[in-house]
Order: structure tokens, then C-alpha cells, then sequence
């Protein structure tokens, strides 16, 4: 990098002291001091029973999220690992790809498998004759439980198959040589060997079920409130902004805590795919194991987004296209003002705006990484992921709506939101690029007679492509998906994909729900396609260089 | 045409290198050799302007190079690990320093080069796909394609297997040589440098121990360190010569060179008679290795094959010392 170039290296760290740690600022000012004096009587307010009671319910739900994703992640993390069988990749694929899809998506494609308007109900209702849904789900905690093990099961899977994929059996067979087997060789040597792994797992997914926000409010149609549901609560229904404040000063102080937990269990993790020299299984008992642990997965995590497929083509009589023709008019009455299709394209820009802003600072933030301390300078921007994207929306709201920082009425307001989701990612996927480039290639260049930006554009850049690209499909996938911050900050008019899917579903009418399963259609092939797309670049980037 | 003066570097409170000095003559092929560790490849990345001496001067052709940048010195280097661009062609990695330097014909400057070093039909082949020879050849066109003034290399066969390297060794000298190429090389291994080098550089800790001809070095070796590291055993004390021998001699230490030792027969009785037991015997082929051992010091020397029977391990022998290879050392 030229000596012109260096100052814009700072850029990133700019933008992060702007756009985060400023809105955190003013949260904190605001909570503990609305007045300008230390006010510390309306944090009392904060340890009201129904204060503490969402707090409750934010921690027990995410345990039993917890508790119940790993315990049935864990045969089928086993059986991924011991024996290689037809469908393993792509169930593992299908895995991760329900970790990335939006929030929105996954709860409009649970109420479509069994939401009270659900294909289960309607199998079951047309089978028993019956006039109502059997089956009661939403606003039950039952449902929340069964959406976060989807969400997570990922989580769980991919961390406890590297942890084993990595080991040698060595322990296990000299305890085997010793007369163990059974439960006992699970419960007196491959558990407690897998301890570092499970509470990683486990750690990562109370963090991400803690800060569960769309899959709550879709699904638990506001009779539960967690932290982070009550901080919107509280802050746009009640407009009670101080008490929005405190609350997000408890969630920022807890969320911090909990990610210096799990970065400090995940230092012993190494991260990897699952080996692929397992065996065939043999027998008709392994055939078993691997069938149910396979048709489970298939179940819980296909089953869902078949129904949203399907619940997004079909109407009163049979197969039809109305709702994805519905997106483009104006329907009178409508919760929207705008027709949806106007959503996409909203969503469409933002995403491009996101991906140009996020790639931009990312390439320079992993500059700056290669060149500075990094002690601190990774840590710094992995912050954004330690804080949830309703405090960040909430941020925004405090903080940039006066002068100097008046964004309000900004349409860059939502891709900065995004862009600021999206840093982290994009960092984490340019730098390991920039590291693979052997300081020898860049010193052979300039030994060549290559100036530093002739290095840079000569070698530098074709190099990290490869990351890049990752970087900003990563950046337009998560821009796409976003629900927590753009509700937050997105005006009716701006309003994109997620929110208005979120709007739809709250609405009565085979209408609203026909034509949120439409969207969330678009949204999952959208997010289903970047994901493809980043898969298989990273497998190929794995034998290139 | 290359003269360092008294170039000093430490990194941190390592010192690397401490008051080097060498001269190179335009087209001389030198090499400088030594253990890991040594300073050697700090030294190559000084000339070359990767790093800055922390003291001392670098004069080309009586310019001062300190204030030159890497990329306008008009070097080449070649590096260990090849470094080849991996996202260009054999034939765009040739390419790069001719179009970096503004040559006028890059094609045929690119195909000249890589016919010199036997790639004429590989141009369009990835880079990733090559042999360890074809890389190490590849990297040599590219450093040689723009005509430095002057040519370093850094352990230029160091990830190659024994075989190759034997085999591109004398191939990679008469390149520099039919070129008229001023040639820096570095590396640990003795043989490499002495196929290769018109003259060597032998380096320890930072300093440069002796720089001769590989046969000066062989026949008058300095000092302890040049000896040993260059295998010719260790030096005995004045003392310990003047008990065994009754010679007068002047100096402290010496070595015994292994050229001026033989097992003495009854016919024979030239020079010095040294009284001790084989303490080990290993047959090499074409010659047999010996290990004897007198008063408290082992020699070690071949002994060539048409001399038998070699006594067995353990046996009684006499060591006759050619006086002209007891060398004095520093």
C-alpha cells in the first residue's frame, strides 16, 4: 500500500466509532443518564418482577434450546462422523444452510408446517374431519424450541463433528483393549473427551438463542417476551426509551460476557468438515442408526422449507401462482402502503449498497489487521457479532437522529445497520486470504520491480478474489435476511423483504399468508443461492492454493 | 562491483549480523555458506533492500544503494520456497519483472528466457502443477528473465530431493556462467557450494569466518570453525603435538588435515608416526572411513580402497601424519 493509502486504512476504525460505538454511547447515556446527571433510580424500574421475569424466560428458553438442540445433535454428530453414507454432505449442507437463512424465513416456514393455517393442520383437519386446527402451536413455547433447534442443530453439528473428526481413536481403543464398551465407553470415555467441544457448542448456542428475536415475536406472537423483544417493545409500542435503554445496557453487559466464554472455549476447538475416509455402514443395526439419524435431520430440517414451498404455491384449489402475483399489486387495506414487490426491490438495493460499503471496509479493515496489532484489532471488529442487531437498530434510533448525525431520513441508514452485521463476516473471510499470500510473493514483486501498488493490484488483489467474493456474497446474503435492525430503523416506505414478511404474518386472511410464504420463498432461494455459490467456492479454494 | 562495509543487524536483541564486509567482482558467482541461522539469508534480504542494515554501507558499482527501493535496484531474487504467482502461468511469471521494468519485448525476452532453462513447451502450463524441478526452473527464469546486475539466490535446490539436486547443480552454473551473470547463492550445504561458487563465504553467528575459493578453503581452512564445519576435524593443541611428536611448532592450535594421513606399513616410514587404535570403521564404497584414535584425540580419514586388508575395530594401528598438512590454525 502507498504511503497516500494509509491514512484510508483508518476508515474502518472510523466507521466503527461512528456507527457503533457511538449508538452505544448514547444507549448508555440515555439509560443511566436521560438528564445529563447520573440517574440511577430509573434503573430500579429495570428489577420490576416483569422485568425480571423476562429475564427469566430469555435464560430458560435458551437453555432448554440449548439442552435439547445438543442432545439431538449429538447421535446424529455421531453418526456423520463414524460412517460415511449416501446423502451425509448433503444433510450437513442442508444444516448449515437453515444456520444462515433469515430469521423471517424460518419462522414463516414453521407457522407453514404446522402454524394453526399449517400443511399439518390441514392433513390433519381434512383426516379427522375437523372444523378448527388440531394442532395449537403458535404462541406456545413449544414451537419456539422446535424453530431454535432448527436454527442451531448446525451449531451443534459442525462443531462436534470437527472436534471428533479431528481426534485418532486412540483413546477409544486403548479403552476398548481395557474392557470398556457399551454406555460405558460413551459415558466414561467419548463424553467426557467430547467436553470441550459440547461446551463450546453449547456456548455459541445459548448466545444465538439468547438474542433470538424474529423466530420470538413471528412465532411466539408477543405472549413471551425475552430481553430482546422487550427492548423493542419498550422502545417502539411504549415509546418508554429510557427503560429501552436499560434494558440494553443488561443485554450489551450479559452478551459481552458470554462471547469472552466462548472465544476463550473456543481456543481449544480446531474447526474442520467431517473426514471423508469413514466407512460404509455394515449390518443391519448401523443401517438403523444411520437411517434414523438421517431421516431425522431430513425431517427437521427439509420438512419445513417444503412446506414453505408448498404453502407458497397453493391455494384454495390446488396449485396456483396468485400469491407471487399478488407481490406487485397494491392491495387495498393493506397493513403495507406499498405494494411487497416494491420490498424487494428495497431489499435488493439495500443488500447492493451493504455489499459495496461492507466489502470496501472489510478489505481495508484485513489491511489493517495484516499490518497492525492485532491483539486488539480482531477482537475490535468482532464486536458488532457480541451485540444484537435490536440494540443496534435501537442505537441508530438514539443516536443519529440529531445534528451533527442526522440519518434519519437517509436511505444509507439501513446499509450501514447491515454493513455493520455484515463487517465481521467479511473481515473473517478476506483475511484469511490476505494471510495465505506468502510474504515471499509480494517480496519477489518488488524485487521484480514491482512498485507497492503495482504488489498490491498485481498480486494482492488477485489473490484475496476468491475471499472477496465469499465476503460479498456473505455481506448481500445477510443484508437480504436482516430482520432484528431494519425493523428498528426501516420507515413503511423502505420497508424490506423481512419486515414486510414479518407485517404479513401478523395479518389475518389467506391473502397476507399467501403472500408472506411468497416472499419468504424469494428470500430463501435468494440466501439458498449464496450459499451454494459460497460453499462451493470455499471447497474448490481448498486444493488451489 | 558489490562492495558491503561493516553492514550490522539485529532484530530485537538478536544480534544477526555483525560487521560484515565482502566484495564481489562483476560476474563472480559467490556463495555464502553456513548453518542455519547464520545470517546468511538476512544478509541476501539487505542487498536485495528487503530489510535496512541497521549500520554499514552497500556501494553498487560505486553507487550507495541505501536510499534506493526495493523495486528500482534492478536485482533479482530467487527464493526458497520459489514463491512462483500461483494465479499466473509459467510463462506470466517469466513475464512479470520484463513488464514491471517497461521491456520492450516481453514475449520474446519470456520465451528466450525459458528455453535457457529448458521450459521452451511448459508457457502455458499452471504454476500449481509442476514438478519441484519445473518450480525451481520456472522460479529461475523469472528471476534471471530481466537481466539483474545482480542475481541472489536463497537456497536455490533447498526443497528439492539429492537425486535432482546433483543433477541441476552443474546445469545451474553453466547458466550463470554462458549469461556472464554476477551470482549471490546462499546456502548450508558444502557440496551445493562447492559445484556452484567461484568463491565461498563461510558465516557463523553473524560473521564472516573466511572467504576463499572452495580449494583455498579445503587446503587452508582459518580457523576451528571453518575446519570443523567444513569437516575436516578438530584442531589439537600445541601441547598436546609437542608430546607426541617432539616437533617445534609455532601457534596454538592445528588441525591435521585428513589429506596427510595414512595407516602406516612396515615399508613406509615418511613423516610423523602417531601410535593408537582404530576406534571405528565404516565401509563408504569407494573408500573405507576410519576413526582413530590417539591419546585422547580422533582423527578421522578415508582410506582408499585398494589399500587391504583395514584392520578390525579395536586393532593396534599407526597413524602416519604428512607434515605439510599439519595447519596452523587461528
Amino acid at each position: 500500500m502507498t504511503r497516500l493509502a494509509r491514512p484510508l486504512l483508518l476508515l474502518p476504525l472510523l466507521f466503527l466509532a461512528l456507527f457503533y460505538v457511538w449508538p452505544l454511547l448514547s444507549i448508555l447515556v440515555l439509560g443511566l443518564a436521560p438528564d445529563g446527571t447520573l440517574a440511577l433510580e430509573q434503573l430500579r424500574q429495570l428489577f420490576s418482577p416483569w422485568h425480571l421475569n423476562v429475564l427469566a424466560f430469555t435464560i430458560v428458553q435458551a437453555l432448554l434450546s440449548t439442552a435439547i438442540t445438543i442432545a439431538l445433535a449429538l447421535p446424529a454428530a455421531w453418526v456423520c462422523v463414524r460412517w460415511s453414507f449416501p446423502g451425509r454432505s448433503m444433510l450437513l449442507s442442508l444444516s448449515t444452510l437453515a444456520f444462515v437463512l433469515p430469521t423471517v424465513v424460518v419462522a414463516a416456514a414453521f407457522s407453514a408446517l404446522i402454524g394453526s393455517r399449517g400443511l399439518v393442520n390441514d392433513l390433519l383437519r381434512q383426516m379427522l374431519a375437523l372444523d378448527g386446527a388440531p394442532l395449537r402451536l403458535e404462541g406456545t413455547l413449544a414451537i419456539i424450541l422446535i424453530a431454535h433447534v432448527f436454527y442451531n442443530f448446525a451449531v451443534a453439528l459442525r462443531i462436534i463433528t470437527g472436534y471428533w473428526a479431528n481426534r485418532s481413536t486412540m483413546h477409544e481403543d486403548a479403552a476398548r483393549v481395557l474392557g470398556a464398551q457399551g454406555w460405558r465407553l460413551w459415558w466414561e470415555v467419548r463424553l467426557p473427551l467430547l467436553r470441550p467441544a459440547l461446551l463450546a457448542a453449547a456456548a455459541l448456542i445459548f448466545i444465538f438463542t439468547f438474542t433470538s428475536f424474529g423466530v420470538i415475536v413471528i412465532l411466539g406472537e408477543l405472549r413471551f417476551s425475552t430481553l430482546e423483544v422487550e427492548i423493542y417493545l419498550q422502545a417502539v409500542n411504549l415509546f418508554n426509551l429510557p427503560v429501552a435503554a436499560g434494558l440494553s445496557i443488561v443485554q450489551i453487559t450479559l452478551m459481552f460476557v458470554l462471547m469472552l466464554v466462548y472465544s476463550r472455549l473456543r481456543q481449544r476447538l480446531p474447526m474442520a468438515l467431517v473426514a471423508a475416509q469413514a466407512p460404509r455402514p455394515q449390518g443391519w443395526r448401523q443401517w438403523l442408526a444411520v437411517s434414523a439419524a438421517g431421516g431425522f435431520m431430513l425431517i427437521l430440517l427439509a420438512a419445513p422449507l417444503l412446506a414453505l414451498v408448498i404453502r407458497s404455491l397453493s391455494g384454495a384449489e390446488g396449485l396456483t401462482g396468485a400469491w407471487y402475483a399478488a407481490l406487485s399489486q397494491d392491495v387495498r387495506g393493506s397493513v403495507l402502503f406499498v405494494p411487497p414487490v416494491q420490498a424487494v426491490g428495497n431489499s435488493l438495493f439495500f443488500a447492493l449498497c451493504t455489499t459495496a460499503i461492507a466489502l470496501v471496509l472489510g478489505l481495508l479493515a484485513a489491511s489493517l489487521m495484516q499490518r497492525g496489532n492485532r491483539r486488539w484489532l480482531d477482537p475490535l471488529f468482532m464486536l458488532p457479532l457480541a451485540t444484537s442487531a435490536v440494540t443496534l437498530g435501537f442505537g441508530f434510533i438514539v443516536a443519529l437522529d440529531e445534528p451533527p448525525l442526522d440519518l434519519r431520513a437517509s436511505p444509507l441508514l439501513i446499509p450501514i445497520a447491515h454493513s455493520l452485521v455484515a463487517l465481521p463476516f467479511v473481515v473473517r473471510s478476506i483475511l484469511p486470504a490476505l494471510d495465505s499470500i506468502s510474504p515471499s510473493l509480494r517480496e519477489s514483486a518488488s524485487v521484480l520491480g514491482a512498485t507497492p501498488w503495482q504488489v498490491w493490484r498485481q498480486i494482492d488483489l488477485p489473490l484475496v478474489s476468491r475471499g472477496l467474493l465469499v465476503a460479498a456474497i456473505f455481506a448481500f446474503t445477510i443484508s437480504m435476511g436482516e430482520f432484528g435492525a431494519s425493523l428498528f430503523i426501516a420507515r413503511p416506505a423502505n420497508a424490506t423483504i423481512p419486515v414486510v414478511i414479518y407485517r404479513l404474518l401478523g395479518q389475518p386472511g389467506t391473502m397476507n399468508m399467501g403472500q408472506a410464504m411468497a416472499m419468504s420463498v424469494i428470500l430463501l432461494l435468494t440466501c439458498g443461492l449464496g450459499f451454494a455459490v459460497i460453499e462451493r467456492v470455499q471447497r474448490a479454494g481448498n486444493g488451489a492454493f | 562491483m558489490l562492495r558491503l562495509h561493516e553492514i550490522c543487524k539485529s532484530f530485537g536483541d538478536t544480534q544477526v549480523l555483525s560487521n560484515v564486509s565482502l566484495e564481489l567482482q562483476n560476474g563472480e558467482i559467490v556463495c555464502l555458506l553456513g548453518p542455519s541461522g547464520c545470517g546468511k539469508t538476512t544478509l541476501l534480504r539487505i542487498i536485495a533492500g528487503l530489510e535496512a542494515p541497521d549500520a554499514g554501507e552497500i556501494r553498487f558499482k560505486d553507487r550507495e544503494l541505501a536510499e534506493v527501493p526495493v523495486h528500482e535496484r534492478n536485482f533479482g531474487l530467487m527464493f526458497q520456497d520459489h514463491a512462483l504467482f500461483p494465479h499466473m502461468t509459467v510463462a506470466q511469471n517469466v513475464a512479470f519483472g520484463l513488464r514491471m521494468r517497461g521491456h520492450e519485448k516481453v514475449e520474446d525476452g519470456t520465451r528466450a528466457t525459458l528455453s535457457l532453462v529448458g521450459l521452451q513447451n511448459m508457457g502455458q502450463r499452471d504454476v500449481n502443477s509442476l514438478s519441484g524441478g519445473e518450480q525451481q526452473r520456472v522460479a529461475l527464469a523469472r528471476s534471471l528473465a530481466p537481466r539483474p546486475s545482480l542475481l541472489m539466490l536463497d537456497e536455490p535446490l533447498g526443497s528439492l530431493d539429492a537425486g535432482l539436486r546433483e543433477r541441476l547443480l552443474p546445469e545451474l552454473r553453466q547458466i550463470f556462467v554462458e549469461t556472464g551473470q554476477t551470482v549471490i547463492t546462499v546456502t548450508h550445504d558444502q557440496q551445493e557450494a562447492n559445484a556452484i561458487a567461484d568463491r565461498i563465504a563461510i558465516m557463523n553467528n553473524g560473521r564472516i569466518e573466511q572467504y576463499d575459493s572452495p580449494q583455498v578453503l579445503y587446503a587452508r581452512p582459518r580457523n576451528a570453525f571453518v575446519a570443523a564445519f567444513l569437516g575436516l576435524g578438530n584442531p589439537v593443541r600445541r601441547e598436546w603435538l609437542v608430546a607426541q611428536t617432539g616437533a617445534t611448532l609455532e601457534g596454538h592450535s592445528f588441525l591435521l588435515h585428513p589429506a596427510g594421513m595414512r595407516l602406516a606399513n612396515a615399508a613406509g616410514n615418511a613423516g610423523i608416526m602417531l601410535d593408537g587404535n582404530l576406534a571405528q570403521r565404516s565401509y563408504e564404497g569407494e573408500s573405507w572411513r576410519l576413526a582413530v584414535r590417539v591419546a585422547g584425540e580422533t582423527f578421522r580419514f578415508r582410506l582408499p580402497l585398494e589399500v587391504s586388508p583395514v584392520p578390525e575395530a579395536g586393532a593396534k594401528v599407526r597413524l602416519q601424519i604428512d607434515r605439510d598438512w599439519i595447519l596452523p590454525l587461528e
